[in-house]
């Protein structure tokens, strides 16, 4: 694991943890800042290592909020799906998502948004144990969703992606 | 043990997922009641299917002691049902010998079978072989522990059998030709015999009992030369699938034997 993986891995548990204790009323949904290794990172990991981290953020997450495993199910679940859709859209020459490469800023945000989207189905699946339970919830999740993208995608934008890349 | 290391290498990942998966899981059902109620729903659910599972295993282990308790008990059964009957001429004391398949010879028919008795378990030439079905052969060619049975659609098969209740008889000439029928000759012309009907064992020889089923006709056809109605019998055992089987033996039959061959 690189130090700058370790580095950003720190600051969106900080930052969530913070915003959660802190100004966790400013918003409806406290947005899941802790994604964003997750998000940037999960090519450049091996599988192993992104479970355990996945396993191990979640844990912290819960932790702090009182949810039992409920993190840590949906980030682990989401980090396996990660590795999954890795592994079918790989470009072996170039080590990068087939989806990605060459991906401008557009582009790139839609990715984002589909993958914190799956990560909130996921998250409401295991909170109600039901398919149902994630229709039920649909509007929330669209939300809570959305604030995740929202603050992630500018924290990227800012301090990830340098402009070469975007 | 290097197979188990590959393969731990290679789903070492999905393993671990599972793994965690299982701690997190675990956690969510002590911590939140509703995930909890689900969670436990689905262990209790799930530990139903394995046991089940986990027993239907044990049973099918379990199952070769059944049968042989079954065989002998149905042994017992045959040798009461059998020599119960008073059938004229016919003296009692048939013994049923459970016996196992161990090798089957498949060409056009089931040409023989190996079964799992022999002369150490007092059994002889020429004695009848049945399963639980009906008729399957006769004993050939015996060692101590092995005997080897011709069966019915053997070409050096033959057997008296006849309708039940009846005095209609006719005899088994096996034939490669019409597989899986045989081949009933020598019925008499006026015969009352229609397809359907049930052929069984007369008993003469003292190799079956009287009365074992053989199998039902399937069709009839007129021999104009000799007069007699020749009979397409479809055997009732059915030679793929059967496993146990019983070697039918009567202490007089050599007696018996030794009269007849005598000039």
């Amino acid at each position: 694991m690189s130090r700058k993986f370790l580095f950003i891995w720190i600051v969106s548990l900080i930052i969530h943890v913070f915003w959660m204790v802190n100004v966790g009323y400013v918003l409806p949904f406290i947005p899941h800042f802790f994604l964003l290794p997750l998000l940037i990172y999960h090519r450049q990991i091996n599988t192993r290592n992104l479970l355990l981290m996945a396993f191990a953020t979640g844990l912290i997450i819960d932790t702090f909020s009182g949810t039992g495993g409920l993190y840590a199910a949906a980030l682990l679940s989401f980090a396996g799906l990660q590795k999954l859709y890795d592994r079918w859209t790989a470009d072996p020459l170039r080590e990068k998502s087939r989806l990605e490469l060459n991906a401008g800023f557009l582009r790139r945000a839609l990715i984002m948004a589909v993958q914190i989207m799956v990560f909130e189905i996921l998250f409401y699946f295991f909170d109600g144990m039901s398919v149902t339970y994630v229709f039920f919830r649909i509007g929330n999740i669209l939300m809570h969703g959305f604030e995740t993208w929202f603050f992630l995608w500018i924290f990227t934008g800012l301090f990830v992606y340098k402009p070469s890349n975007t | 043990m290097l197979g188990i290391f590959r393969f731990l290498k290679r789903y070492g990942d999905f393993f671990l997922f599972l793994l965690l998966l299982s701690i997190s899981l675990v956690l969510l059902a002590q911590n939140r009641a509703r995930a909890g109620s689900v969670i436990n729903r689905w262990t209790f659910n799930g530990m139903n299917l394995v046991t089940e599972k986990i027993n239907l295993i044990g049973n099918y282990y379990y199952l070769n002691e059944q049968n042989r308790a079954l065989q002998q008990e149905n042994k017992k059964l045959y040798e009461q049902l059998y020599n119960r009957r008073p059938v004229l001429g016919i003296p009692k004391g048939f013994h049923f010998i459970p016996a196992e398949v161990v090798n089957k010879n498949y060409r056009s028919g089931f040409d023989f079978i190996i079964i799992d008795k022999g002369i150490t378990d007092n059994i002889a030439p020429d004695d009848g072989v049945v399963s639980s079905q009906g008729v399957v052969g006769t004993v050939r060619a015996l060692s101590n522990r092995f005997a080897k049975v011709i069966t019915i659609y053997n070409p050096q098969f033959t057997l008296l059998v006849g309708l039940p209740q009846s005095e209609v008889t006719g005899f088994i000439q096996p034939d490669y030709r019409i597989f899986p029928l045989v081949r009933v000759t020598d019925v008499p012309f006026e015969a009352e015999v229609s397809p359907g009907d049930t052929l069984v064992t007369t008993g003469n020889s003292l190799i079956f009992a009287p009365g074992i089923p053989v199998g039902r006709v399937d069709s009839i056809r007129i021999d104009t030369q000799s007069r007699t109605k020749v009979l397409l019998l479809r055997p009732f055992t059915d030679f793929r699938r059967f496993r146990l089987a019983y070697v039918i033996h009567h202490n007089l039959r050599q007696a018996l034997d030794s009269l007849n061959n005598e000039p």
